[in-house]
């Protein structure tokens, strides 16, 4: 039988550990409040009628949860240690580049990094792979009949053969953002690496976009919105134009029937040239406003820093 | 005195090679530790177990596992991983080095 008073006792308990362990990531805190709770559980397995005062008894020995906390943050905490070897150095942009230019290069020097977890790193090794298998499974992918479908194919490739870097580039991003350490959190500064993200954004995108991830100086939406608004960048624009230009050959079968009269009939699927115009127009546009967006940003920023201060 | 918190530092640190050390041979499940344990008044408070073990698992020393109980909701059980084992080693021999030296020294210092 259950103590008079047994929930209250329990619940106020294990609410003040809670509540001392909000200091800890909130994974490892429910995982600790959990095996609390299972160990009171566990004693009271051994009482053949319990009271109030054996349910303090076994919160007593269990301890205060603020000595829990003062232990768990100890073992548990951040630890300065790991966030110092938390390198953003040239390996590890030299990985991000490479998973674009040559892919097994970029893996290679990826798995080589500390940066990364072990899990991190096996994603990045099968993102690519699996993008691309996805992407060969659509339907009218392999032969496409519609002009659209090259067109959506287009915007679509240079995101998935990034993919792997900016996963990279986005769990160092959010690793660096989790470690305490702020000081290295510059992110009011327009340095070399905000202007050269602003820059190789619309021109050599992967590469612009990994650099965007790496800076502190934008919030994640604007990184996103900086991503993914110019895929390709300029050099999708010309791929893109160079497809165009095949497309619009289309192709022409001739056919003689037993009368030997000879029918021909050509199919073109190229888009209609005002389209092809109005693409190319957008897709011309497109990098040059996000890369603009990316600097309103970065000047707002610094504005609104003293402003904050003050 | 500033020796205290040397000697809750050393309890602390070799309070974790205890708990390997008792997860030598089979695996055990929480409560079996702190049992294990209280003879020895080094787990002052049975709750700082649990950060410990977490501690233990996130540093692939031991791995968890979850095994159902005759009388009562299942219990996650604690083993001795390679890694383990390896660092139990290492202390074992360290530590047998270590109390050597100690001794030697506090004892040709004689009595107080």
């Amino acid at each position: 039988m259950s103590a008079p008073h047994a929930e209250q006792i329990i619940s106020g308990y294990l609410a003040r550990l809670e509540q001392a362990l909000s200091v800890l990531p909130p994974a490892r805190r429910g995982e600790l409040v959990d095996d609390v709770r299972s160990h009171i559980s566990e004693a009271r397995r051994g009482l053949a009628d319990e009271s109030d005062a054996d349910l303090l008894n076994i919160l007593d020995k269990l301890g205060d949860p603020a000595d829990i906390a003062a232990d768990a943050r100890d073992r548990l905490g951040p630890q300065p240690k790991p966030v110092a070897a938390i390198p953003l150095g040239l390996l590890e942009i030299a990985a991000i580049v490479a998973m674009v230019l040559v892919w097994p290069a970029g893996i290679a020097l990826a798995w080589l990094s500390s940066a990364w977890s072990q899990r991190d790193k096996l994603v990045a090794t099968v993102l690519i792979p699996a993008a691309v298998f996805g992407l060969a499974m659509l339907p009218g992918v392999a032969s496409p009949t519609h002009w659209w479908v090259l067109v959506v194919f287009l915007f679509v490739t240079p995101v998935v053969w990034s993919i792997g870097a900016i996963y990279l580039a986005i769990r160092l991003y959010q690793t660096r953002l989790g470690s305490p350490n702020t000081k290295a959190r510059s992110g009011d500064r327009a340095g070399v690496l905000e202007i050269a993200a602003i820059l190789l954004t619309p021109l050599f995108w992967p590469v612009g976009v990994i650099l965007l991830w790496t800076s502190w100086a934008w919030n994640t939406r604007d990184k996103l919105i900086g991503s993914i608004l110019p895929p390709g960048g300029y050099f999708g624009v010309a791929v893109l134009l160079v497809i165009l230009r095949t497309l619009n050959g289309g192709s022409c079968t001739a056919t003689s029937d037993s009368f030997g009269t000879v029918t021909s009939s050509c199919t073109t699927y190229g888009p209609p040239h005002w389209v092809q115009l109005a693409i190319v127009l957008v897709l011309l546009a497109l990098p040059l406003c996000s890369a603009t967006y990316l600097a309103v940003r970065l000047r707002g920023a610094r504005l609104l820093k003293p402003a904050l201060a003050s | 005195m500033p020796a205290d918190g040397l000697v809750t530092q050393m309890r602390k640190g070799a309070l974790e090679y205890c708990v390997l050390a008792l997860l030598v041979g089979r695996s055990r499940y929480a409560f079996e530790l702190i049992e294990g344990l209280a003879s020895t008044g080094m787990l002052t408070s049975e709750g700082t177990i649990y950060p410990l073990l977490s501690r233990l698992r996130r540093d692939g020393l031991v791995d968890t596992e979850w095994r159902e109980s005759t009388d009562g909701p299942p219990r996650r059980y604690y083993r001795l991983t390679a890694d383990g084992k390896r660092a139990l080693r290492a202390f074992r021999d360290e530590w047998a080095g270590f109390r050597t030296a100690v001794d030697a020294v506090l004892e040709k210092g004689g009595t107080l």
